[in-house]
């Protein structure tokens, strides 16, 4: 039986955990607020003549190692994609997105995708997405960003076949992975430079991703990187190119990726109902009016307390 | 009025503005950043709490809530 490994990626609340108990019939505590999963938990359950292993990893907004849960799941990546670890190495990335929130989501999709590991991008909650009249073209986006997307609504039990089949299929055509790369202009000869650097080190990462995470200043990757690089040298690069563009790398990359999620939003979604109020939009007018919403909220505390 | 740079945290319900400049740097830099905060990015005051903090934004087609203190180191030009 062939056995592949899954990791389970996305920001905060959009449904890591439903897609996890959706595909692997585990069940797994899943609450209506972010940051349920701190640390990473695996499951392991049968799938025609696979063997899967997935890790729903926490949620994180960036894949920077900034917060405790990105450093969980950078470590993640990092460790089990070593192929001289003892542990099966991650042979698929699936990055789920909130499909009603996807330009912040695609922030952390563009990261996900230079690692170099075969990334899937799940849409889920599309039924949200398309109440409130979002129209998404995922075939177009899956040619944008060369990578298979599969459309998904975990609390309503949908796309879960579609989903294994996917990963079942990406995991046999592995020889035809496409590489990602993101096109960095200015910031392009820097991340040359660090990766000539990085000739001589023997991480089985790929080269141009350290590189980039190394301009970021991520302590994790500098510390994998270890001492065959000196800090002075980034510190140099980073500087040079303060000096040549007046702008920081981090501030240049999360600029840099925010405008490219912009682009596949603008050319992906089309929005049919740009002014109308959404539910939640007419609750808080009332809820949140700044002359009733006390009252209201003492009312309510009212008909808890009093109600027996 | 027009084309003025001032701090996000003095601007009012239903204004719109776009960003220039964060003046802070580390962990919070990095967190306003993921969260969308880069330059050139639209923002707009959704409403503000009854103490008038934190106050609510809608950025990179998304709503966010931030606190004054951090309102306060983001430039903006409307």
């Amino acid at each position: 039986m062939k056995q592949i490994k899954v990791g389970l990626a996305g920001q905060p609340n959009c449904g890591k955990s439903t897609i996890f108990n959706l595909v692997s019939g585990i069940e797994q505590h899943i609450a209506n607020y972010p940051g349920v999963t701190v640390d990473k938990k695996t499951g392991f359950f049968k799938y025609e003549d696979y063997k899967v292993e997935m890790v729903d990893l926490p949620g994180t907004y960036s894949f920077s190692s900034f917060s405790q849960e990105e450093k969980v799941a950078k470590k993640f990546i990092i460790d089990e994609s070593n192929p001289n670890s003892k542990e099966k190495n991650i042979d698929i990335i699936v990055n789920v997105i909130d499909s009603s929130n996807l330009k912040r989501n695609l922030y952390l999709t563009f990261q996900l995708l230079e690692i170099g590991i075969p990334v899937i991008v799940v849409l889920n909650m599309i039924d949200i997405a398309k109440n409130r009249g979002l129209e998404i073209d995922s075939k177009k986006i899956s040619k944008m960003l060369s990578c298979p997307v599969v459309e998904t609504s975990g609390s309503k039990g949908i796309g879960g076949k579609e989903l294994m089949q996917t990963i079942t299929d990406t995991f046999e055509k592995k020889t035809l992975y496409e590489e990602f790369k993101i096109n960095y202009e200015e910031l392009e000869i820097h991340i040359e430079k660090i990766e000539k650097l990085l000739e001589n080190s023997k991480s089985h990462l790929s080269k141009r991703w350290l590189a980039i995470k190394l301009l970021e200043e991520d302590p994790t990757i500098l510390e994998h990187v270890g001492s065959k690089i000196k800090k002075e040298e980034i510190d140099k690069e980073i500087e040079s190119f303060h000096t040549l563009h007046d702008k920081d790398t981090i501030s240049f990359l999360a600029t840099f990726r925010y405008d490219s999620a912009d682009v596949i939003y603008h050319e992906c979604v089309k929005n049919h109902n740009k002014n109308k109020e959404t539910l939640t939009d007419k609750v808080d007018k009332i809820v949140l009016n700044r002359i009733f919403a006390i009252p209201i909220l003492l009312f309510i505390i009212f008909l808890l307390n009093f109600r027996t | 009025m027009n084309k003025k740079l001032i701090m996000l945290d003095t601007l009012s319900k239903g204004q719109k503005a776009k960003i220039k400049k964060i003046r802070t740097d580390g962990k919070l830099l990095r967190r306003l950043l993921d969260m969308g905060f880069v330059m050139n990015s639209e923002i707009e005051v959704i409403r503000e709490a009854p103490l008038f903090d934190p106050m609510e934004l809608k950025i990179q087609n998304y709503y966010i809530s931030i606190r004054k203190s951090e309102a306060s180191l983001i430039e903006v030009k409307i």
